[in-house]
């Protein structure tokens, strides 16, 4: 029994072993396609931008970094480079993890300014669980960070802390496995797809412009659906939000926040959070409350960003919305700053 | 919970540890701790279902006990047929009863009647063919003064739930497995290590070879009317591949687990696609199914003895109830029809019998005779197969219409093969290389540990275990778990 669990054990390490060689091989963002895209395209191009973007489909979608740098020159008559790094589908933790290796990376070296999109973790529910882009982030680390988030989280239910950590130890686990790894370690080059940079190659697609492009059917429908009373029903609910410092705050989160405003400072960063109209709720207002008042840049409650005028679906805005969203957004950073 | 799981992968070391380290020297213990962990893994996929477990443990070790008491033949036929009506009852219910209501409507929709139709939404249970065939065995076998019944519960079970082998098989035999509860277990590290190499090689099958094939089957059986003759064959091509790797991988996986817990399962696939004849095909694909089948019923009405009619009836009857365990659809009695049509000229002219041994036996390769038979009854399975995979009888014919077509000679995917495509046409090679070579052994690692040195059996092993993950992705069940 012994010489088994010997001879297992060793076959084990040898495996992990392997495992961690090719994770020195693939880079940190060997799982999200649309990131590594970006970051390939800058490293090509030898850029290294001032300012960027991190968030969801939410910044990706409606953050313009060349209309962000015309403003800022008109104001400042200052040239800036903008890069906008948001992707489809990324919420924390996989955007801070994201931002993290990004400081570090040389690519960080004259940035000055990031805008991250302020959002909850995401919950990984079973039909997500097995892609990639779950588990290529998680480590140790924001595993118990979201442990000790979920558990001290007094909106959910036993249940519902039950299977959010089981979800997770489960993509933590993946990762452990390396499981997807050699795949995306021998295809990565093969992940970059141009279209993820945008027609200006500054990281941002609108959905009007990818919609021309793909004619996408799933895009199609998504426009179809825009309704005008759920837009209606998402301003009411933004503007209901309580603003005053409310005690049932994610603290756990709140202190990684504050973690990373301290890190990035360290960079000579400085860290502003976005509130994007139509993903609000009091969860993530809380923190926002919690969060230095001029750190936080609230677009949320903006009654231009709840119009059929200005939307392309119920969740995001067309690119005549993401222009507005883009100025609003340098608008009342700089007024706050 | 699915044994490409990573909840499997957590769940098998804890109860392993806990069955040699804790309780190895206590059998009561170790077999307590089976059913548990049975239960626990059953109860993963749905809590309340353990109950139809439950009640048919204790329905058959009651019957077990009574049967093998009583004298008076008339009570123990009714012992016997209360065994066969709740084991039978449950799988009719929960697996066909919205069968027949919707068949029985349409009959009478036929006749000009209109019934109003009363379908219930059921849950069929998963494993319940297998658990309902498998503990009918043991009071069919006790019946017949075959086998003794256990009077202990905890064994029996076991027996019944034990988790390698409860959602898909193999079926197996009380007179095989029953026993082996009843004896003290002492680790074997020959026999441990066997069985995780038994486990990687099914996992091979069910990860790289069976859910690679899936993605391309689903896409040309889902859309067949998009697709060419030749891109239909291929499609087929590659059901049967899905099928057999997800199957008999299932049945590696199970087999090698139980092997880690010291039991030893029956082989329930032996090289079934390099068979040379239809009759050798169903000596080898899903042995514990179709053996159940051959002692169970068409053994009792009566085999091959008789008249032609008794045995083109007893084959016909074997075949159709077998795909009908199957599924509640139209689809699996022809598939079954299909196969007993090729099976009865062989059976009628005595040539049921011809290929008992594996082919090519202590040669490298086939002759060509043999490769011929090979490429034939393969290709007639795979015609059967396309009956097994459609939705309906009208997308079945549909597909076969598709492949008879102009675009049968056609160029598939007009000669652009993707990545992706290549590099699963280059793991069904591997595969295939390695069962022919492997063929006869029970399972084509098992010779590995003779044959090679340590360092070219730990890289094969990374080089498996790295196909594995570059292949997980989704956490697709098992095909069999619907049956």
């Amino acid at each position: 029994m012994k010489l088994f669990i010997y001879k297992l054990i060793l076959f084990v390490l040898l495996y992990l072993v392997i495992r961690q060689a090719i994770i020195y091989l693939v880079p940190y963002y060997w799982g999200n396609s649309c990131y590594l895209s970006k970051i390939k395209y800058l490293k090509e191009s030898n850029l290294k931008p001032n300012v960027v973007f991190f968030g969801s489909s939410r910044i990706y979608r409606q953050v313009n970094p060349n209309l962000y740098d015309s403003i800022y020159f008109a104001h400042n008559k200052t040239k800036i480079e903008s890069f906008n790094f948001g992707t489809p589908g990324n919420f924390p933790p996989q955007t801070y993890y994201l931002l993290n290796n990004f400081i570090e990376s040389e690519i960080a070296q004259n940035c000055k300014l990031i805008f991250l999109e302020l959002s909850n973790f995401i919950n990984i529910d079973k039909v997500s669980l097995t892609q990639e882009r779950v588990y290529y982030w998680t480590n140790l680390n924001f595993l118990i960070l979201i442990i000790k988030s979920t558990i001290k989280r007094k909106d959910l239910s036993v249940d519902g802390k039950i299977e959010i950590i089981k979800n997770y130890i489960n993509v933590f686990l993946k990762k452990v496995l390396g499981i997807g790894l050699f795949y995306d370690a021998l295809k990565k080059e093969n992940l970059y797809d141009e279209l993820f940079l945008g027609p200006d190659k500054n990281g941002y697609v609108s959905l009007d412009y990818e919609f021309l492009k793909t004619s996408s059917e799933d895009l199609a429908n998504r426009k179809k659906s825009l309704d005008i009373l759920d837009l209606e029903r998402r301003l009411k609910y933004a503007s209901s939000r309580k603003e005053e410092l409310n005690e049932i705050v994610d603290r756990v989160h709140l202190q990684y926040l504050y973690k990373m405003i301290e890190n990035a400072s360290k960079h000579g960063i400085k860290l502003i959070f976005i509130l994007p109209p139509r993903n609000s709720s009091q969860i993530l207002s809380n923190l926002a409350n919690a969060l230095p008042k001029n750190s936080v840049v609230d677009l949320s409650k903006n009654k231009d960003f709840y119009t059929l005028e200005n939307s392309f679906d119920n969740g995001h805005l067309n690119s005549k919305g993401a222009n507005l969203f883009t100025y609003k957004l340098f608008e009342l950073y700089s007024q706050q700053n | 919970m699915l044994f490409n799981s990573i909840e499997f992968l957590i769940f098998l070391p804890i109860v392993f540890l806990i069955y040699w380290f804790v309780v190895q020297k206590n059998i009561r213990l170790q077999n307590m701790l089976i059913v548990l962990s049975s239960y626990f893994f059953y109860g993963c996929w749905n809590w309340k279902f353990l109950s139809l477990i439950i009640f048919s443990t204790l329905v058959d070790y009651s019957i077990g006990i009574l049967l093998y008491r009583t004298e008076n033949s008339h009570r123990r036929k009714v012992l016997l047929w209360t065994s066969i009506l709740v084991n039978i009852g449950l799988l009719g219910f929960f697996k066909y009863y919205n069968f027949f209501i919707d068949n029985f409507i349409e009959m009478f929709s036929i006749l000009g009647i209109t019934l109003n139709p009363y379908s219930l939404n059921i849950i069929l249970p998963v494993g319940i063919s297998f658990y309902t065939f498998q503990t009918l065995s043991y009071t069919i076998d006790i019946y017949k003064r075959k086998f003794k019944p256990t009077i202990d519960i905890t064994a029996f079970a076991a027996f019944v739930s034990f988790f390698p082998q409860l959602v898909a098989g193999p079926i197996e035999r009380a007179s095989n497995l029953l026993p082996q509860f009843n004896q003290y277990r002492k680790f074997d590290y020959n026999q441990a290590v066997d069985g995780l190499r038994q486990i990687l090689w099914g996992f091979f099958k069910k990860v790289v070879i069976a859910d690679s094939c899936a993605i391309y089957s689903n896409m040309i059986f889902n859309n067949s009317s998009d697709f060419s003759g030749s891109e239909l064959i291929i499609g087929a091509v590659f059901f049967a591949f899905q099928i057999y790797g997800d199957f008999s991988g299932y049945s590696d996986i199970a087999i090698g687990t139980a092997r880690l817990f010291g039991f030893n399962l029956m082989q329930n696939f032996a090289f079934p696609y390099f068979s040379r004849d239809i009759a050798e095909f169903w000596r080898r694909w899903h042995i514990s199914l179709s053996t159940w089948f051959r002692d169970y019923l068409y053994i009792p009405l009566g085999g091959s003895k008789g008249g032609t009619s008794i045995k083109i009836r007893n084959t016909f009857a074997i075949f159709l109830v077998s795909g009908f365990w199957h599924g509640a659809n139209w689809t699996f009695i022809v598939w079954g029809l299909i196969n007993a049509i090729y099976f009865l000229p062989l059976l009628l002219t005595n040539n049921n019998r011809n290929n008992l041994d594996i082919v090519a036996k202590g040669k490298l390769l086939p002759s060509f005779r043999d490769f011929i038979s090979i490429l034939t009854t393969f290709i007639l399975t795979v015609f059967a197969w396309v009956f097994f995979r459609a939705e309906s009888l009208t997308d079945a014919f549909g597909y076969l219409k598709g492949i008879f077509s102009s675009t049968f000679f056609s160029i598939p995917f007009k000669g652009e093969l993707k990545r992706d495509l290549i590099l699963l046409i280059f793991f069904l090679f591997f595969f295939v290389v390695i069962e022919w070579i492997g063929r006869q052994d029970k399972y084509a690692l098992e010779a590995l540990s003779i044959k090679s040195n340590r360092f070219f059996r730990w890289f094969f092993y990374l080089i498996l275990i790295i196909a594995i993950t570059i292949n997980m992705g989704e956490e697709n069940s098992f095909i069999y778990f619907q049956f």
